[in-house]
């Protein structure tokens, strides 16, 4: 990496934890610093929520599976925006009239001590670990895309991130989180620019798209309903709208994000804000990954972007077949050149005949390379024993390290950096909340000072911002980032959403009814991911949500535990 | 008062879906032209 790249990356890192060590106003008590005393702006916290979400994880991969697979990955965001009205009526106003911290905190005033516990717990084991998760992602990638050191990776973007989140609180969160926002998305359109300045002469953005529509790339609706496929229309609309409701509305690292709003309706603003942009935003990630595909159409594309095993493929014993394998996709590649440069011309020169033969040799010669990679992928699987081998989460860092021009390539790590930082600040914030608010002031040290319980709150933030980086760097095997994060959350996040189903929507939800419903969703959500492991992980949070109300109903009617509480209006 | 508020946020979430159907509409038509 060029010095100027380096000094970029290192002013980004100054400049964000400067700008967030300085946000501390209101932080000396315990509100301003857990919730900003309820005064931020629904455009910050809009920002915030956006920011949170887009993790580095989500514009590595999903830029990666724009280059191998796609739009179609963008149907997962369908549920979204009516994930989003359906919370900004019912979710938001419950937790603002209830002056909570925490989400949890509500199941204790609606149901009792032991489901708020259950589900602060679930909360902390599986955000603490996928906190992990988020730092190791692009700690890896950079580690080997750039040859740093894994380790030091992992430290610079963990330690900057938990300093200033333990300085500043959640001011310091959100205001970073607008930066770094305009960072990332400033990144991916100077991105845009330079893919789009580097077609060769004479073909044109239109006749690069088509080549992507004609390889498959731009198809983005698929209707067909299957259980078995994530990416379809059914599963984002259906699917995706429980996993959104869950993430947005009893994940405490998005729940904090509109308590610090001013009022319900700047919490309801900034929620409806992702759901106007999220999909375009999503859109322009995914089609940077597809502008990439067209790139490698016409420069010269290593055959595997994730280069961790090279020196053993090509020294080691199974050098001789590594090598054939990369003159077979030289050859594919270059025959996917001349098809690609072939259409082009049909198409220039508006030969219907000639369009629908160079298109269709074309489409063929895309899929024999897509062939060759796939087979190289596993070849690398069985040589290394490295069954985890991931090569999609490798491309644009790859595209922006090689091909992007100095300065820009500082500019995109920093923005990768900032996708990273952001995701990460709001949880370690909202980890802290929870093991403050839900455990240590509920059931350690009940009676304290505010001061006291802003000094644990400061050390938790620094506890979990230390247990992130450990995790991180013990993740570094870990495959398919994307789908690893949405997991860890799958497995108790549908069954959550049911339990504040049953504390928001009905009278007659006792704490028992809500508690053993909990724990029955959570089986049934493991039974399915076990049992049936074709089923799609997007299912998952049906099945929690349905069983948690269905089994919770079913106690609290029937059984004598617990009281009924009056829904609130 | 409370009516115009209540009358504001449902023309919202109608703008929030008509938006979304728009923006799918915008990206099937998008995907139609240039995948043939």
């Amino acid at each position: 990496m060029h010095w100027i790249d380096w000094a970029l990356v290192i002013a980004y890192l100054i400049w964000v934890v400067y700008d967030g060590l300085k946000r501390t106003k209101g932080s000396e008590h315990l509100e301003g610093y857990l919730l900003a005393n309820r005064s931020l702006p629904w455009w910050a916290v809009g920002l915030s929520v956006m920011a949170t979400q887009l993790s580095a994880i989500t514009l590595v991969g999903t830029t990666g599976q724009g280059y191998s697979d796609g739009m179609r990955f963008l149907q997962f965001y369908f549920g979204l925006p009516i994930a989003m009205i359906i919370l900004s009526v019912t979710v938001v106003p419950f937790f603002y009239r209830a002056r909570v911290y925490t989400a949890y905190e509500y199941l204790e005033q609606r149901f009792d001590a032991k489901t708020r516990l259950l589900a602060s717990l679930l909360f902390l084991a599986s955000r603490g670990l996928s906190c992990g998760v988020i730092v190791a992602a692009p700690a890896v990638i950079l580690s080997i895309v750039l040859g740093w050191n894994l380790t030091l990776t992992v430290l610079a973007i963990g330690l900057p991130t938990a300093v200033y989140t333990m300085v500043g609180g959640v001011q310091a969160v959100t205001w970073t989180d607008v930066k770094q926002m305009a960072v990332i998305v400033f990144g991916l359109f100077a991105a845009v620019a330079v893919l789009v300045f580097s077609l060769p002469p004479g073909v044109s953005v239109a006749q690069g798209l088509h080549l992507a529509g004609s390889a498959g790339r731009l198809r983005t609706l698929d209707f067909s309903f299957t259980l078995k496929d994530t990416y379809t229309f059914w599963s984002g609309i259906l699917g995706g709208l429980f996993l959104m409701l869950s993430y947005f509305g009893c994940d405490q690292s998005q729940v904090q994000r509109y308590l610090t709003a001013k009022s319900i309706d700047e919490g309801r603003g900034s929620l409806l804000m992702s759901a106007f942009v999220k999909i375009p935003l999503q859109a322009l990630v995914l089609i940077t990954g597809v502008l990439v595909f067209v790139f490698y159409l016409f420069a010269p594309s290593p055959m595997l972007f994730n280069g961790a095993h090279d020196v053993e493929l090509r020294s080691g014993p199974g050098a001789a077949q590594f090598a054939a394998l990369e003159q077979e996709f030289s050859t594919a590649a270059d025959e996917r050149r001349v098809w690609a440069e072939r259409a082009v011309d049909a198409r220039r020169a508006g030969d219907v005949a000639a369009i629908a033969e160079t298109t269709d040799r074309f489409r063929a010669a895309d899929q024999a390379v897509a062939g060759v990679r796939r087979r190289a992928v596993t070849f690398v699987r069985q040589t290394t024993g490295d069954a985890q081998y991931n090569d999609v989460n490798y491309v644009f860092p790859t595209f922006v390290t090689t091909k992007m021009p100095i300065g820009l390539v500082g500019l995109m790590i920093a923005a990768i950096f900032a996708a990273a930082m952001s995701s990460i600040a709001a949880e370690l914030n909202s980890l802290a909340t929870t093991t403050v608010i839900d455990l240590y002031r509920r059931h350690i040290k009940p009676e304290a000072t505010d001061s006291h319980y802003l000094q644990v709150s400061r050390w938790a933030t620094g506890f979990w911002g230390l247990f992130a980086c450990m995790v991180a760097v013990y993740a570094s095997t870990l495959g398919s980032l994307i789908e690893v994060v949405n997991r860890f959350g799958s497995f108790f996040y549908g069954s959550l959403l049911g339990v504040f189903i049953l504390a928001i929507m009905t009278r007659r939800a006792t704490g028992t009814g809500a508690f053993i419903g909990l724990i029955a969703g959570m089986a049934a959500v493991a039974s399915v991911a076990f049992g049936r492991p074709e089923i799609s992980f997007l299912w998952h949070n049906v099945v929690g949500a349905v069983v948690v109300v269905a089994v919770g109903m079913t106690i609290s009617l029937f059984g004598r535990g617990g009281q009924s509480a009056p829904v609130q209006s | 008062m409370n009516t115009d508020r209540t009358r504001h946020w449902k023309l919202t979430y109608i703008g929030v879906l008509v938006n979304e159907a728009f923006v799918i509409l915008c990206l099937w038509l998008f995907s139609r032209h240039f995948s043939y």
